[in-house]
């Protein structure tokens, strides 16, 4: 049981559901308040994307809109949703599983797979 | 009267623009730690550090949400959330300081430059001076900041119960890795 990696989120239920807006106004709004109902917890979240980022290793992030032009919603994507993505572009409508780590200048997430 | 308006919004806009394009910022960035114990090696990266870099002053943040590390194994995710740096009750580890030697670094020039970074990280709700040696990389305009540096655990009053004591090092070293970007509003 130790040795158990760490699963993806694709079977896994949503606690939550809302929209990158909605999620970042909370956290931009309470930060205490958000971190106490969201961190930790697997969200669905509906947004805009802003962009695609691919890290210096190679990670892939969704970047969804947020009604604040300065921040975002930042998905950290699972590895093995680097095929995925390329079936949405800049613009696009995308909803993501992912877990919530909270608010730094975007409100992160992690872990993130696409729900189809 | 007009003319002292126009005159004071003009200085106005180029202060606040010779300001902006001192500060850079990365919101990609990565920290990682490892702690090396005789029964095991335990490794948690996390790549949304968030930082600003101000190249005028030497001012610089870090902000690192403790949920956003990640583990091999679940149970090592769950044991450095829940029972070591307790994330729910503190999310944020941050940092503030300044590179001490901001004026040896020459910003718009391509180079790799020495520096010491000194200031306040705060982890696991405890405040400590720390100071680290690092890197900046300056190439084709790009900053780039690289920094390793070791953390006596017990500093920041986190436990570790002597049962466990063979598993997790009393210090753990972290290697921290930053691409800069010029700040603008976009």
């Amino acid at each position: 049981m130790y040795m158990k990696p760490v699963e993806g989120l694709a079977d896994a239920d949503a606690a939550y559901s809302l929209t990158s807006d909605e999620l970042y106004d909370y956290f931009d709004t309470n930060e205490s308040e958000a971190n106490a109902k969201y961190l930790g917890k697997i969200i669905e979240v509906r947004g805009e994307i802003r962009e695609f980022s691919i890290g210096d290793s190679g990670d892939l992030s969704v970047i969804l809109a947020t009604g604040n032009p300065m921040f975002s919603v930042n998905i950290g994507m699972n590895k093995n949703q680097t095929i995925d993505y390329k079936n949405y572009k800049t613009g696009d409508s995308i909803k993501v599983k992912a877990e919530c780590t909270g608010i730094s200048m975007d409100v992160v997430l992690t872990r993130g797979v696409i729900v189809k | 009267m007009k003319k002292l308006i126009y005159l004071c919004a003009v200085i106005l806009f180029v202060t606040s623009v010779a300001q902006a394009q001192t500060q850079y910022y990365t919101k990609e960035g990565k920290v990682k730690f490892v702690s090396k114990a005789p029964m095991e090696q335990i490794e948690g990266v996390n790549k949304k550090v968030t930082s600003i870099l101000d190249i005028a002053t030497g001012q610089i943040e870090f902000s690192v949400l403790m949920k956003a590390f990640e583990f091999e194994k679940a149970l090592m995710q769950e044991h450095f959330n829940e029972n070591y740096v307790e994330s729910d009750k503190f999310p944020k580890a941050t940092f503030k300081g300044s590179i001490q030697n901001n004026s040896d670094v020459k910003w718009t020039v391509d180079g790799t430059y020495p520096v010491k970074v000194s200031g306040k990280m705060t982890l696991h709700g405890v405040t400590k001076e720390i100071s680290a040696s690092g890197t900046i990389e300056i190439k084709n305009g790009k900053i780039s900041a690289t920094s390793a540096f070791s953390l006596v655990i017990k500093d920041f009053d986190i436990v570790i119960p002597s049962v466990v004591k063979d598993k997790i090092a009393e210090s753990v070293s972290v290697e921290v890795n930053l691409n800069y970007e010029l700040f603008t509003s976009k």
